[in-house]
């Protein structure tokens, strides 16, 4: 073991940079892949801390399929057998205003129900609760963030209502359930009633069993007793709804984050590779000195394994921190495109640390396995003689090379046929693209190099000579290949997305003016504008019509979706829906007339519902079918969304606020001026009131902020991808050293040398840009035109933002040529005294 | 002790004017004026590779040097083509003072006199028999129809004119060697420094080797200064010197 450690330190110790620059692709390739498991992990916690917070130990939940829950289901429910005792829930986003409202959840309970609340400073009295107006408790950690003490009060609003509340007690539900927010504010259910406007509706009602009570039979009777107004479900179901709703953005950053680890697994076989190669005769000697293959294998097994730990070791603070960094961004998208919990702080498990060290070590010793494999099958003749290993590449490279057409022929005809219908079916493909990109690499760049015109001993010769040490030169391209073939993918799908949102938004979002709440983006149909302040809109001189709508939250054909009512009749307003299926003005006139709806492609995609169809929807009166009239691009959700009338959502929703309304001004007034007067004749309501230009900023600006994650992952990638140019190079000096030294023996000149190297890591990247850019448009057409209608339900118009991908390419092609700098002056710094008795 | 132009450092110490001494505008292809090159071994451990050298190589002259391994030998070839630099004393290459130059001028000159010859050949595996000659044009930049001309007539004149795109690896030891005595002798250099250019061949081989090496540098007028382990191929030079533990002592005469 001495003898070991103490060879490795040495070795270490004469390659430091070639140590660090495989410790670095190691650590960053966990930290990626950490960074996006503590995110993933603590939204679902996030969520399910909430649940945990407002449901205590509830064995079952019963929550609305349509609007709400009417107040009379709940003696039913606590009427049935099995049940032990049940709460009823209500509960509200309000926006607590300040220069960047912060959103606290109002949760209405029976704070008399018999069920654990973790006060921390409990009520006096707990009819205070009932009799004090806006009585409510804050947790510890809001009530110290904002400077509450008990008894201090503070307004919030919701839609254009301004709340006033009272801190009447702390309650840490963090105790409860660690990552439940510190944003729940709890108040009995009653006021809360009153406050929200909302008598007679409940959103849940948390169930407890008896003992011994089947939970499945008691789930049936109670579903029996509410009939299709309700569902039942157990805290795991609720569980993996959301699982499912995050799935897609889930999967996207995973694949996200292997992509650097299969990237980081490159760096490591190149540099076991190095290592190897310059270790031959000391194996040699082993095995001359009697050591077995096996016992050559365990000790580079065994660096490898210390390499990666050491990896391991380093990426999970790196990935802590990443993951800390982009909590907002991730947060904000979360809030944003699911209506989710904002995730306030990060879940590191044991499991997630077990599972980072897993892949890292697991990633370093698949990179190794290629190369002790084949160095502890040499024997010791060989190995002493010094001949140069010759990596399998070298003399694979066409086997492999086919096995990669065949690979992605295979998966494309495949996909072409029935994969394109199975919903991970894109996924596939685009894992085909990535690893073909590899497996084709060594022919391309051997066939490629090996043909250049050499007329002089400078940057040609040395791009030139990468053909013949394949085995290593390969690596680094397939690796710069597949970080530039995501980046260029997701390029040209974040391009597409934004130009097709840009069209979108410039085809619907046509009013000067939208005026809606603050806290209308979370609560969305609860958060409505008083009369008053419609009023005030409507009255004002400049404005030639309003547009108004409502929204709410129900179950349309098995899914729990968005419907919103508008002014289907409002002169002009077709093009506030852009129709991809139907005619704009039949499809509204039908909708203005006969009740007819339209339905947004993330629905219809995920329902498979089409023009004619009828669609059910559930009311707090009953189910209606109606008929679909057009099925228009929306980009606004991913579970979907239904619009009709606005006469005719009151019909089927009953009455209640407005909750946005856009304006059209007349001919030659000012829109900015009118949102500042607006703002000042209308001031603390919580209202959002916005221009035309100001809105499609924020569209975009929530839009970039979605991307922001994997924007951070790409650059991950990229650094990785440029280590391994450096690395190879390195590594290339190292093997090549006598070869360099007969240049210089032989005349050559440092900056001879120099430019040779240069050139070598031109052709790296050249080669690795050009492939990565044929495999990443391939990416992105699957990207665009497979996954994401998949698993978003959004057609994007294929879009190539050529600015951004030139401004890439060049990015891209100076980082690898800085990557070339060190080791080029390093090789330039070769001494003729060099030359070894090795046949070169 | 004189002998005709190469004036050697012996353990007397005797030196003398040679009638045939360069003249201006001749001037000695080699010279080296009490020349040490001390190594320090494991960090910090001096070791003399050579001790106070002196000789004069007049053009065209051939010089075998003998001695056993260790003695200094390769590291007086290394000093002679401005790859290692002494410790002390002053080295003249066609009658340039290498302590003078810096690298780039060092190589230089390097690249435009001496044409190198080594024990294990250093053939590039990845290029033809023809570009291997031609990789000297290469790094200078002269690789037109001259040089090509150049090398292939090299080839022919040591039996290799059919080989000329074999791959390295399909040739004998001996055909590696006179192919690396060709890339030395491609650009005509003035100075020919051969490490041991028979020690990884065998007899018969490196008797016909040494026989081509000797016979083209006559016909190219090269000064061939050779290092082996032979007394009978040491024989074939004009003059044998052996190193011994960093000494030079004249120990064959003129043939």
């Amino acid at each position: 073991m001495q003898f070991f450690l103490g060879g490795l330190i040495a070795r270490i110790r004469s390659s430091r940079a070639l140590f660090v620059l495989t410790l670095l692709g190691v650590a960053l390739g966990v930290a990626s892949v950490l960074s996006i498991q503590i995110l993933n992990r603590s939204a679902l916690g996030a969520f399910q801390g909430s649940v945990r917070a407002v449901g205590g130990e509830a064995d079952l939940t019963v929550s609305p399929r349509g609007p709400f829950l009417p107040e009379e289901c709940f003696p039913r429910i606590l009427g049935q057998s099995g049940v032990a005792s049940a709460w009823p829930v209500i509960r509200s986003q309000v926006a607590l205003q300040g220069k960047e409202p912060i959103f606290l959840e109002l949760v209405g309970l029976d704070l008399f129900a018999p069920r654990r609340i973790p006060w921390k400073s409990p009520p006096r009295e707990f009819s205070q609760a009932l009799s004090v107006p806006g009585w409510v408790a804050v947790t510890p950690t809001l009530a110290e963030r904002m400077g509450w003490t008990v008894g201090q009060g503070f307004a919030v609003t919701l839609g254009s209502r301004r709340l006033r509340l009272q801190v009447g007690a702390l309650v840490d539900f963090q105790k409860l359930a660690p990552l439940a927010s510190s944003r729940l504010v709890v108040l009995d259910i009653a006021q809360a009633q009153t406050l929200l406007a909302r008598p007679g509706e409940i959103d849940q009602v948390e169930i407890r069993l008896k003992p011994g009570a089947n939970a499945a039979k008691t789930a049936d009777r109670i579903r029996a007793a509410v009939g299709e107004l309700a569902k039942v479900e157990t805290p795991e179901e609720r569980r993996d709804q959301a699982q499912e709703l995050l799935g897609a953005f889930r999967l996207n950053l995973t694949a996200l984050s292997l992509i650097s680890l299969f990237v980081g697994a490159f760096l490591v076989y190149s540099s076991t590779l190095a290592s190897l190669v310059r270790r031959r005769a000391e194996f040699g000697l082993m095995r001359s000195l009697g050591a077995m293959r096996g016992q050559v294998f365990r000790i580079i097994v065994g660096e490898v394994l210390l390499l990666g730990g050491l990896g391991v070791a380093l990426g999970i603070p790196l990935g802590y921190a990443a993951a800390r960094a982009n909590m907002g961004s991730v947060s904000a998208t979360l809030s944003n495109l699911y209506l989710l919990e904002e995730v306030e702080s990060l879940k590191v498990s044991p499991a997630t640390l077990a599972l980072a060290a897993l892949l890292g070590i697991g990633g370093a010793l698949l990179g190794a396995l290629a190369p002790a494999i084949e160095m502890s099958r040499k024997d010791h003749r060989t190995l002493l003689t010094g001949s140069t290993l010759r990596p399998v590449a070298g003399t694979t490279a066409r086997p492999i090379f086919l096995a990669g057409v065949l690979l992605l022929g295979g998966v494309a005809l495949w996909y072409a046929g029935p994969g394109h219908r199975w919903k991970p079916g894109g996924f596939i493909l685009g894992i085909a693209v990535l690893l073909a990109l590899p497996l084709i690499a060594p022919v391309v760049l051997g066939s490629g190099t090996g043909r250049l015109r050499v007329q002089s001993f400078s940057f040609a010769y040395g791009a030139r000579s990468l053909s013949r040490s394949l085995g290593i030169t390969s690596v680094a391209v397939a690796a710069l290949a597949v970080a530039v073939c995501m980046l260029v993918g997701i390029t040209v799908m974040i391009g597409s997305f934004r130009r097709t949102l840009e069209l979108w938004i410039g085809s619907t979002i046509r009013a000067d003016v939208y005026v809606s709440s603050e806290s209308w983006s979370r609560s969305r149909g609860q958060a409505g504008l008083d009369p008053q302040t419609l009023e005030t809109l409507a009255t004002r001189d400049e404005v030639r019509s309003m547009d108004r709508l409502r929204q709410t939250f129900t179950e349309c054909g098995g899914r729990r979706v968005s419907v919103i009512g508008v002014d289907m009749g409002l002169s002009g307003g077709e093009s506030r829906f852009v129709l991809m299926e139907g005619r704009p003005r039949e499809a509204l006139r039908r909708a203005r007339e006969s009740g007819a709806i339209l339905v947004g492609e993330p629905l219809a995609r995920k329902g498979g519902w089409k023009v004619g169809d009828r669609l059910p929807i559930r009311t707090p009166f009953g189910e209606e079918s109606l008929t679909i009239s057009g099925i228009y691009f929306d980009y606004g959700s991913v579970q979907g969304s239904v619009a009709m009338d606005l006469a005719k959502f009151e019909k089927m929703f009953g009455q209640g606020p407005i909750n946005t309304v856009a304006l059209y001004m007349k001919p030659g007034a000012d829109s900015e001026r009118l949102v500042d007067q607006l703002l000042t004749a209308l001031p603390d309501r919580g209202l959002q009131i916005r221009s035309n230009r100001a809105l499609r900023d924020r569209i975009l600006s929530i839009f970039e902020e979605t991307f922001a994650v994997t924007r951070l992952l790409q650059a991950m990638s990229l650094i990785i991808a440029a280590c391994g140019i450096t690395l190879t190079l390195l590594v290339l000096a190292q093997e090549r050293i006598s070869e360099l030294a007969l240049y210089r023996a032989l005349g050559a000149s440092r900056p001879q040398i120099f430019r040779v190297f240069l050139g070598k890591g031109m052709a790296l990247a050249v080669f690795g840009i050009g492939m990565g850019s044929a495999g990443g448009l391939v990416l992105a057409l699957i990207l665009v035109y497979g996954i994401n209608r998949a698993y978003f339900g959004w057609t994007l118009a294929l879009h190539f933002p050529t600015l951004a991908l030139a401004g890439e390419a060049l990015l891209l092609f100076s980082a690898a040529m800085l990557a070339s700098l060190y080791p080029a002056v390093r090789a330039s710094r070769t001494p003729a005294t060099e030359l070894s008795r090795d046949d070169l | 002790m004189a002998r005709d132009g190469i004036v050697p450092s012996t353990l007397n110490g005797v030196k003398a004017a040679d009638p045939g001494m360069p003249t201006i505008e001749s001037p000695p292809a080699l010279s080296f004026e009490n020349v040490s090159k001390t190594f320090l071994v494991s960090g910090d451990i001096p070791l003399a590779a050579l001790r106070h050298v002196s000789f004069r190589i007049p053009q065209g002259r051939k010089v075998a040097i003998i001695g056993r391994s260790g003695s200094g030998k390769s590291t007086l070839l290394h000093l002679s083509a401005g790859i290692e630099w002494p410790t002390e004393g002053a080295i003249r290459l066609m009658g340039r003072d290498l302590a003078g130059l810096g690298d780039r001028e060092r190589t230089l000159l390097r690249r435009e006199t001496v044409g190198l010859v080594f024990q294990f050949f250093n053939l590039l595996s990845h290029l033809s028999v023809r570009d291997n000659v031609l990789l000297p044009a290469w790094i200078a930049s002269d690789l037109g129809p001259a040089a090509a001309s150049r090398a292939e007539e090299l080839l022919a004149r040591v039996g290799l004119a059919g080989r000329l795109d074999d791959p390295i690896r399909k040739l004998s030891g001996g055909e590696m060697q006179r192919v690396a005595i060709c890339r030395a002798l491609l650009r005509r250099p003035k100075l020919l420094l051969a490490d041991e250019p028979t020690g990884s061949l065998d007899d018969e081989n490196g008797r016909v080797v040494m026989e081509q090496l000797l016979s083209l540098s006559s016909q190219e007028k090269t000064t061939l200064v050779y290092v082996t382990h032979s007394p009978e191929l040491a024989a074939l030079a004009d003059e044998t010197w052996t190193l011994h533990s960093g000494l030079l002592e004249l120990t064959g005469g003129r043939h």
